[in-house]
């Protein structure tokens, strides 16, 4: 739909590719008598290859298959196998639940309502396949391996785009024009909300011309297998995984929402609604890259995206911690999260498509996704190989995981997170435009969710 | 024409030499007003369709500019081309025309028009309640019976074919049987009687009587279908969503994507509004041209009413 | 007439039984396809509306559940009531009177007339998300083509799209613009209407209004029912423009039940709950139709009218 919110890629390095590959086409005639003969023999051998079904939700996968194909990578692992990889993506909600309803799965994909897969047996464990091959899974940050297993077994792999997703982007050239110093960012709520209000600015009309921190924007605003950041940054777990139990009704909830409510009310609820808008900015992050939104909370991508989309905003982009209330000053947390590669029970050779999950975890492939998209994995030895200093504020990201003091990672809660989100938006924008309390918003979400986890039959 | 004779309309009157002599001050405000009306309307119905064009036009500085660009200098002309060939969008081309759009559009020209004669010139039992069916069918919002549908056409194995999209047009639209429906109606029985005292059959009468009496109806039809499959998204998504099979609006949706997505790169936004440039400008050109076989084709004059 | 469905074949005159079988064999093509690809379907969303369904685990039968959580305890469902309902009564014979008008003027004797109803027709044409992207940017509080301007000129801006209180009309001046396919319907219409009645009427002192209200409307009641119906219907499921626009938003302001079904179904995996939605949203149209054809008898004048005889 609209704001698939977790694709991004790289549509210049996708134009060049494509243009690449024209030229190789148009090169390719002459040569043809002499490959023909080379060209013949996989023919044969065609007949006897495993076809794997390959969906992912985001677009361009055909394209980047092209890159993947000339590694030794894919020698070992998909030649190896036998297997013949048919990739599609972009691929819709309705045309994957269809196929799923219909009994016609991919063998692997990655879509990403992860638990509600897990939950709902549509899956194959691997917890076998895993041990048998070459993945391991403590080269994986410990998060992103986590949230792939469900009651015990293990049924995805952390792939394609899953490194930590916390961190405070500012644009340093907006802060020292409002007399702040972008040496010393922000560290609790109230300094924020001071560097908010130095940086929020309007014209003599009362319309907004530019603001500090729109505190629900990009990953700030998610409440899904990217994490939660409200609880994170007060520091509550809101779901027990063990009892089914729901902790939102809670007065870290309540202070969280009207804290961040009122970064809202000072920009205004009417305006900040259309800077999430902006046409031809993209849905997320746009304000930030059009220097009207000074500070974003966002993911590791976030430095990468500005360096190709904005370069002149990516010059002056930093990255630090995302603010923790006073109560927590001194608390550094950081959330890995993120894709998977998933296997459906269904489908006819989900099995035989594991080798896929060991391919896209290589140093040439890992490599051809993070030069193509700007996109890194969960897996720890490429990630030793990247050089941060390349996109301003990306180095904070690599340097966090290390000084981190505090790990979260996505809850295993089964209800829809589509939902979660819907209803959050919903709650949080009755709360800045002063039709409800935190308290209260805070307690009408533990009824919702209470109400719907019911509903979907996972407790009685 | 038999009216040669009579009194010009008032609002005739100016093809009349001479005729700016004979109008009434009022008659002159109607007339300024009129045109006034027109030309606001018209503003704002071409404005899109100018921002489109122009926004193809544009490379990335001149798309991310604020206040906005509407005429952006230099003009990137090459974004037509370099769009069109971004992705196969001849190939994408071929499969809405010859695959999509012809078959479908002929065959609920035929399905409709006959199905509608059955529910509006012929009095039979059971009639009136097959063609409340037949409209209650369009009540109900397709994303629920979209997976029990997926499910049939699977099993069928028509999934990844055309034929879930063109097959059922062959069997009638609710929508076009209804609108022919209330066109037959409007024109008087006395017509079909004549023709069933001269022995012709119901096919003939059909044929002969009326479809020929509104034809601008059935061209409306035609243009409604061709339109919506040029343009339909959904469909194909669902039926035919691999890449060789493309349509128009899966490749234009594919450029959609990448521009209204973060870490957009340069130049997808000025791509979609040139391929949609494209893709607009032969339904404008073809209801410009076909209008007059359908909007001016026929009128009744001198039949009684 | 339909009692006589009851009346038995054997009973029916001669010539009933032949209009009957010919009735049957016109209208077949659509009495199949309505076998093969909508009796199904429509059953079988009957049933998930009893269940609760997921769409990936087969569907768990809990009877009217569904039914009765939608209308005594879900509020989100009284909120996209009320929105649904303000927007059918509004948009609906809104869009049919522009559609009208501009289709009257357009039909009247005016320079380059092909050309203008090329031009108004255009809205229709351009593919609805390319629609939506223009109308964002026009209206957009921030970065709108229409806000610049009143910037510039040191006024202040107006929230159109995201103030709750300014989206519905917004949307309402949307919907009135987009007529293309309604208006190409009327202009049809407008060529059937014999032009011996104008003259008559012309003849009789009549002037254009008389003409307006006594002959055209009349002799296009029976197309006016029919965009009428057909917008109550689109109203109802209002969907593409608003998902693309606002989101439902904001505050909720644009949730119409169309969006709110489309969640339930394919965002938050209640199918059941969906296809329930599906058959409460069936039957309130179905009774806006009873009622918009059982009233129309008083003001749909049809030529063919076989009761009279």
């Amino acid at each position: 739909m609209l704001d698939r919110k977790l694709s991004r890629r790289d549509f210049l390095k996708g134009v060049s590719g494509v243009v690449a590959g024209g030229m190789l086409a148009a090169c390719a005639p002459p040569a043809t008598p002499v490959s023909q003969k080379p060209a013949e023999a996989p023919a044969k051998s065609e007949a006897k290859l495993t076809p794997i079904k390959f969906w992912t939700f985001w677009g361009g996968f055909e394209e980047m298959h092209e890159d993947w194909k000339k590694t030794d990578a894919y020698a070992k692992f998909i030649d190896g196998n036998h297997l013949k990889l048919e990739i599609t993506s972009d691929v819709s909600l309705e045309s994957f639940l269809s196929n799923i309803a219909a009994g016609t799965p991919p063998d692997v994909g990655v879509i990403w309502i992860y638990l509600d897969l897990m939950a709902k047996g549509v899956l194959t464990p691997i917890d076998d396949l895993v041990a048998a091959s070459s993945l391991k899974p403590e080269e994986f940050l410990e998060g992103n391996w986590k949230f792939c297993s469900y009651k015990g077994k293990q049924y995805g792999v952390p792939a394609l785009e899953a490194f930590v997703r916390r961190g405070l982007n500012y644009n340093a050239r907006m802060v020292e024009e409002a007399g702040l110093d972008p040496d010393n960012p922000p560290v609790t709520w109230d300094e924020a909300l001071a560097w908010h209000k130095a940086l929020t600015k309007f014209d003599s009309a009362g319309n907004l011309i530019q603001f500090g921190l729109d505190p629900y924007d990009a990953e700030g605003g998610v409440w899904s297998s990217d994490g939660f950041m409200i609880a994170e940054s007060w520091g509550f777990d809101w779901f027990d995984e063990n009892t089914g139990e729901f902790n939102i009704d809670n007065d870290k909830m309540a202070e969280g929402l009207e804290t961040l409510a009122e970064f809202i009310r000072i920009i205004g609820p009417d305006n900040l609604d259309a800077v999430r808008a902006v046409a031809g900015q993209g849905t997320w992050g746009g304000a930030f890259n059009a220097e009207v939104q000074a500070m974003i909370i966002e993911g590791y991508w976030h430095p990468g995206e500005t360096a190709h989309e904005k370069p002149e905003v990516s010059k002056v982009n930093r990255a630090t911690w995302v603010p923790v209330p006073e109560s927590r000053r001194g608390t550094k947390f950081q959330f890995a999260g993120g894709h998977m590669l998933l296997f459906f029970k269904d489908a006819e050779h989900p099995r035989e498509a594991f080798p896929v999950a060991e391919l896209v975890n290589t140093q040439e492939i890992c490599d051809i996704i993070f030069q193509r998209n700007g996109w890194l994995p969960a897996w720890k030895p490429f990630l030793e190989t990247v050089d941060p200093s390349i996109y301003p504020g990306l180095d904070f990201y690599f340097k966090s995981i290390k000084e981190t003091n505090e790990w979260w990672h996505a809850e295993p809660c089964e209800l829809s997170s589509d939902f979660r989100q819907t209803k959050f938006a919903e709650v949080r924008e009755a709360i800045y435009r002063g039709e409800m309390t935190g308290k209260e918003g805070a307690k009408k979400l533990q009824q919702l969710f209470e109400e719907e986890y019911k509903a979907a039959g996972y407790k009685s | 024409m038999i009216h040669s004779s009579s009194p010009t309309p008032s609002w005739q009157i100016w093809t009349r030499p001479g005729w700016w002599r004979k109008l009434s001050i009022s008659q002159v405000i109607v007339e300024i007003l009129k045109y006034f009306i027109l030309i606001t309307l018209a503003v704002s119905f071409l404005l899109p369709f100018f921002w489109m064009a122009t926004s193809a036009l544009k490379d990335d500085s001149q798309v991310y500019t604020f206040p906005p660009v509407w005429i952006p200098r230099p003009a990137h002309w090459n974004n037509f081309p370099d769009a069109w060939n971004f992705l196969p969008f001849n190939l994408y081309l071929f499969n809405t025309v010859v695959k999509y759009a012809v078959p479908s559009t002929i065959g609920t020209v035929l399905s409709s028009a006959l199905v509608a004669y059955g529910f509006a010139r012929i009095r039979w039992p059971g009639r009136d309640i097959l063609f409340s069916i037949c409209l209650m069918t369009m009540m109900v919002p397709g994303q629920v019976t979209l997976i029990p549908l997926f499910i049939t056409f699977k099993k069928m194995g028509w999934v990844n074919t055309y034929l879930p999209l063109v097959v059922p047009a062959y069997f009638g639209n609710a929508y076009f049987i209804f609108m022919l429906r209330q066109f037959f109606r409007t024109i008087p029985l006395e017509l079909s009687d004549a023709a069933r005292i001269d022995g012709a059959s119901e096919f003939a009468i059909l044929f002969h009587v009326i479809l020929p009496l509104v034809r601008p109806a059935l061209a409306v039809v035609a243009l409604f279908q061709f339109m919506w499959t040029w343009n339909d998204y959904f469909g194909p998504l669902i039926y035919v969503n691999i890449r060789p099979q493309w349509t128009l609006a899966l490749g234009l949706e594919h450029l959609r994507n990448q521009a209204t997505q973060v870490g957009t790169k340069v130049l997808a936004y000025p791509y979609l509004m040139a391929v949609s440039t494209i893709i607009t400008l032969p339904i404008v050109l073809l209801f410009f041209f076909a209008q007059r076989t359908f909007i001016e084709g026929i009128t009744l004059t001198g039949m009684k009413g | 007439m339909t009692v006589s469905v009851f009346r038995g074949f054997r009973t029916l005159s001669y010539r009933e039984r032949r209009n009957l079988l010919l009735g049957v064999i016109f209208t077949s093509p659509w009495l199949i396809g309505f076998l093969l690809w909508t009796v199904y379907p429509l059953l079988a969303a009957i049933y998930y509306s009893l269940t609760r369904y997921d769409i990936m685990r087969p569907p768990i039968f809990i009877g009217l559940k569904n039914y009765k959580d939608l209308i005594t305890s879900d509020e989100t469902f009284r909120i996209v009531m009320h929105n649904t309902l303000y927007w059918v009564a509004l948009s609906a014979p809104s869009g049919v009177i522009s559609a009208f008008l501009m289709a009257t003027l357009l039909n009247t004797r005016i320079l380059g007339r092909s050309l203008f109803r090329a031009i108004f027709f255009f809205p229709a044409i351009v593919p609805v998300f390319v629609t939506a992207m223009v109308w964002r940017y026009l209206l957009n509080i921030q970065y709108g083509a229409i806000n610049a301007v009143l910037q510039e000129l040191g006024l202040s801006t107006i929230p159109f799209l995201s103030n709750p209180q300014l989206v519905k009309p917004t949307l309402l001046v949307i919907n009135m613009w987009a007529q293309g396919n309604a208006m190409v319907i009327f202009l049809a219409t407008l060529q059937d209407v014999p032009r011996s009645l104008y003259e008559a009427a012309t003849v009789d002192g009549a002037n254009a209004w008389h003409k307006f209200w006594h002959i055209t409307i009349p002799m296009c009641s029976p197309v006016i029912l029919f965009n009428l119906i057909m917008g109550f219907i689109g109203s109802f499921q209002y969907f593409t423009l608003p998902w693309l626009l606002t989101q439902g938003g904001p505050n909720r302001a644009t949730e119409f039940y169309a969006l709110y079904l489309y969640r339930n179904a394919f965002q938050w995996l209640r199918m059941g709950k969906a296809a329930a939605l599906a058959w409460i949203l069936f039957i309130i149209t179905v009774v806006f139709t009873v009622i918009l054809f059982r009233t129309s008898a008083r003001f749909v004048y049809y030529a063919s009218e076989e009761e009279r005889g």
